[in-house]
C-alpha cells in the first residue's frame, strides 16, 4: 500500500508539464535512435548528458530514461523492413520480422512488435515499481564489506558484456579502473598518475571518454564501411488483426517474463535476453519449422523479451547502484553529475524523485505506443537521412558536447583520443563496456575496499564474515558461472548473428 | 614465423598492459610512505594490486596464441586517406578554436568533414556547415548559455 502512495506521488510530479514534454523528448529521440543503425542508446545519452545540464535532475533522468527504453521499441523498426538491427538486441527480430516483411506482413510484423513492446514495459514497470524498493530496503543495512560484495557482484556484469573473450574483458576492466584512479587520492588528498601535469589533477571525465569511445568511434566506423542511406518499401496495415493477436500473445508473455527475470541479473542485458526468449520459442513451439521463415511469434516473443529487460536494468540501478547494460552505466555516471547516488539510500534521501521517474515511465511507455504504431512510416523514412550529413553533424555535436561538460580543451582531446582508441578497440574486437564501467565502479569499489580493511585492521575475512558480504560474494561467483554458460550458449549466436549484420557485440 | 608474424596486434596490447602495469605497481610504491600513520590501506593499495593484475593478465595475453587479430584488415587507399583527414581535422579544430574561435573553427571543420564524408559539392558543404553551426551556438550557448571560446577576432 505504501508503494501504491508512492507512485500515486509520482504521478503527481511527472505529469507537470516539463516532466511531460522531457519524457516525450526522449522516448521520440530514443525511438529516432534505435531506428538509425550505428548510433546506439549509450552514445545517444552520452551526447545528450551535456544539453540536460540546464535541467533539474528529474527531468533529465525521466528523458534520459526515455532515449533507452525508447530505443528498444526503435531498433526493431529496420530490423523488420530492411533486416538491419538498430540494436543487438533487435538481431532475433531479424530472423522473423524480415522473412515477414519479404512476405508483405511487415506493417503486420511492426505492429504486433509495438504491441508487444507495450504490454512487456508495462508489466516491466510494475515489476520495477514492487521489486526496486523491497530490494532497495534489504540494501539498507550495508555497509562498506557488502558495498565491496556489491561491487564484485557488478564486475559479474563484465561477463555477460564481454562480447566473446573474457580476457579481453578483464583486461579493459583493468584500464578501466586504472584511468579512474588518476586524480587526487580519496585518503591522503596526494595526486596519483598526474606526473606533475596540473590537468591531470582533475582526473578524466567520464562523457568525454563516453563520447569518444561510443560517439566518435561509430563514425569512423562508418566512414570506413561507406554507409548510406537506405529506401524502405510500401508498409502496409500496422494494426494486427485479433487471430494475430491471440497467436502472439503467449510468446509475449513469455518473452516478458523471461526478459524481466534475467534481466534482473547484472549482465544480463537485452542482447543475451532476446536470443533467450526467442530460442525458448523455437523449443517449446509445435511447429519449430516455421521459425526463420515468418512466425509472428518470432518477432512478438524477443521483442517483449527486449522491453521487459531494459525496464528490469532499473530495478538494480535504482535499488543498488548496479548498472546491468551499457546505457544504465551512463545513467549512473549521469545521476552521479547530478549528485545522486544510486543504491538504497536513493529511495530514502530522494524518494520524490524515484517515484516520478517510476511514474514518468508508465506515462513514456503510453507515448512509445502512439509513436509507434500510428507514425512507425514516419521512422521508416529516417533511414534516408544520408551519412554524409549524419557523420558530421554527430561529430561536432561530439565536441562541443565534451567541451561543455567542464568549459575544457583538454576534455575534448581526450573525446578525440579515446575515439581513435575506441575506432582499434571495435575493430580488434576489445569490448568497451567493461572499459567504462569500471571507470565508473572503480572509485566505489576502492572506498568500499578501503573502508572495510580500515574496519578490520587489514583483514580480508572481514567480507567472509559478515554473512550478507559473504551471500554476495558467493552470489557474484555464482552469477559468473552461469553468466559464463549463458554467454557460451548464446554468445556464439550473438558473435555470429550480430557479425553477419555488421554490428560489434561488446559494445553497445 | 618472422617477428612481424608474431608481434600481432593483441600481443602488442598486451605488451603495453605489462607495461602499464609496472607504472602503476611504480605510482602505488611512490605513494606508500604518505599512508596515514598505523594504516593498513591507502591511496597506494590499489594501484599496486592493479598493477599486479595487469601486469598478470598483459602476460597472458602475450604469451597465449592469437588467433584472431592478425586477420584484421585496417582500411586502405581513399578511405584511410577519408579517416585520417577527419581525425586531422578535429585534432586542428580543437587546437585552433581557442585561436581563431567557436564560430570559423567550427564552420571550417564543419566544411571539410561535409566535403569528407558525403562528398558533397561545396556550395553544399558550406550552406551546410553554416546552418550546422549557427544550430549548436542556438542550442549550447543561447539556449544553455554556454560560454564558448571567443578568439582572437572577438567572436
Amino acid at each position: 500500500m505504501e508503494t501504491i502512495g508512492h507512485l500515486i506521488g509520482g504521478f503527481s510530479s511527472a505529469l507537470s508539464f516539463t516532466n511531460l514534454s522531457m519524457a516525450f523528448v526522449g522516448v521520440f529521440l530514443g525511438t529516432a535512435v534505435g531506428v538509425l543503425p550505428g548510433l546506439g542508446p549509450t552514445s545517444a545519452i552520452a551526447l545528450l548528458i551535456p544539453l540536460t545540464s540546464v535541467l533539474e535532475p528529474v527531468p533529465a533522468i525521466i528523458m534520459m530514461a526515455g532515449i533507452f527504453y525508447g530505443a528498444m521499441y526503435g531498433g526493431s523498426t529496420t530490423a523488420i523492413l530492411l533486416n538491419i538491427p538498430g540494436e543487438v538486441a533487435s538481431v532475433p527480430t531479424c530472423l522473423d520480422g524480415y522473412p515477414m516483411a519479404q512476405q508483405g506482413k511487415g506493417g503486420k510484423a511492426l505492429g504486433i512488435s509495438a504491441i508487444g513492446s507495450f504490454i512487456a514495459g508495462s508489466l516491466g514497470i510494475v515489476g520495477l515499481t514492487f521489486f526496486a524498493p523491497f530490494l532497495a530496503d534489504q540494501a539498507l543495512r550495508f555497509g562498506p564489506p557488502e558495498y565491496f560484495g556489491l561491487m564484485m557482484l557488478a564486475l559479474t556484469v563484465m561477463v555477460g558484456l564481454s562480447g566473446a573473450s573474457l580476457l579481453k574483458a578483464l583486461m579493459m576492466g583493468c584500464l578501466g579502473y586504472l584511468l579512474s584512479l588518476v586524480g587526487i587520492g580519496h585518503l591522503s588528498g596526494h595526486p596519483r598518475f598526474n606526473y606533475d601535469t596540473i590537468t591531470l589533477y582533475g582526473g578524466f571525465d567520464i562523457i568525454s571518454i563516453v563520447i569518444g569511445v561510443f560517439a566518435i568511434s561509430e563514425v569512423l566506423t562508418g566512414l570506413e564501411e561507406e554507409r548510406k542511406a537506405v529506401a524502405v518499401e510500401k508498409i502496409g496495415n500496422v494494426y494486427p488483426s485479433w487471430k494475430d493477436l491471440k497467436q502472439s500473445i503467449g510468446a509475449i508473455l513469455r518473452g516478458t517474463g523471461l526478459g524481466f527475470f534475467l534481466g534482473l541479473l547484472p549482465g544480463c542485458a537485452p542482447a543475451v535476453t532476446t536470443f533467450l526468449a526467442y530460442d525458448a520459442e523455437v523449443k517449446i513451439s509445435r511447429n519449430p519449422e516455421k521459425f526463420g521463415k515468418g512466425a509472428i511469434e518470432g518477432v512478438a516473443s524477443p521483442e517483449s523479451a527486449n522491453n521487459a529487460t531494459s525496464q528490469a536494468g532499473f530495478v538494480p540501478l535504482f535499488a543498488l547502484g548496479i548498472p546491468a547494460s551499457p546505457p544504465m552505466a551512463i545513467l549512473l555516471g549521469g545521476l552521479m553529475i547530478y549528485g545522486l547516488q544510486p543504491g538504497p539510500m536513493l529511495f530514502e534521501e530522494h524518494p520524490q524523485f524515484v517515484w516520478t521517474i517510476i511514474a514518468s515511465m508508465y506515462i513514456g511507455n503510453m507515448m512509445l505506443i502512439i509513436l509507434n504504431l500510428p507514425l512507425v512510416g514516419m521512422w521508416a523514412r529516417l533511414t534516408r537521412v544520408p551519412y554524409g550529413i549524419m557523420g558530421p553533424v554527430i561529430l561536432i555535436v561530439s565536441i562541443v558536447g565534451s567541451y561543455s561538460v567542464r568549459n575544457s580543451l583538454f576534455d575534448v582531446l581526450m573525446c578525440l583520443i579515446f575515439g581513435i582508441m575506441g575506432y582499434f578497440m571495435r575493430k580488434y574486437q576489445w569490448p568497451a563496456v567493461p572499459f567504462v564501467l569500471c571507470y565508473i565502479l572503480g572509485p566505489m569499489l576502492e572506498r568500499a575496499l578501503i573502508e572495510s580493511l580500515a574496519i578490520s585492521g587489514g583483514s580480508l575475512l572481514i567480507f567472509f564474515q559478515r554473512p550478507i558480504s559473504l551471500g554476495l560474494i558467493i552470489a557474484a561467483s555464482v552469477l559468473l558461472l552461469i553468466s559464463i554458460r549463458l554467454l557460451a550458449r548464446t554468445g556464439r549466436q550473438i558473435v555470429k548473428e550480430g557479425g553477419d549484420k555488421g554490428l560489434e557485440v561488446g559494445f553497445d | 614465423m618472422q617477428l612481424k608474424d608474431k608481434l600481432t596486434p593483441d600481443r602488442i596490447i598486451g605488451s603495453i598492459f605489462i607495461v602499464l602495469g609496472i607504472a602503476s605497481f611504480i605510482e602505488g610504491v611512490r605513494l606508500r610512505p604518505m599512508r596515514m600513520l598505523g594504516g593498513s590501506v591507502g591511496d597506494d593499495t590499489l594501484p599496486m594490486l592493479l598493477g599486479i593484475v595487469m601486469f598478470l593478465l598483459g602476460s597472458i595475453k602475450v604469451i597465449t596464441p592469437d588467433h584472431t587479430s592478425a586477420k584484421i584488415d585496417l582500411p586502405k587507399g581513399r578511405i584511410r586517406r577519408f579517416m585520417i583527414y577527419t581525425m586531422v581535422m578535429l585534432f586542428l579544430y580543437v587546437l585552433g578554436i581557442e585561436y581563431f574561435g567557436y564560430f570559423i573553427s567550427t564552420f571550417l571543420c564543419a566544411v571539410v568533414l561535409f566535403k569528407v564524408f558525403g562528398e558533397y559539392r561545396w556550395i553544399i558543404c558550406f550552406i551546410a556547415a553554416l546552418l550546422l553551426t549557427f544550430s549548436m551556438y542556438l542550442i549550447f550557448a543561447y539556449l544553455l548559455k554556454m560560454p564558448f571560446p571567443i578568439g582572437m577576432f572577438g567572436f
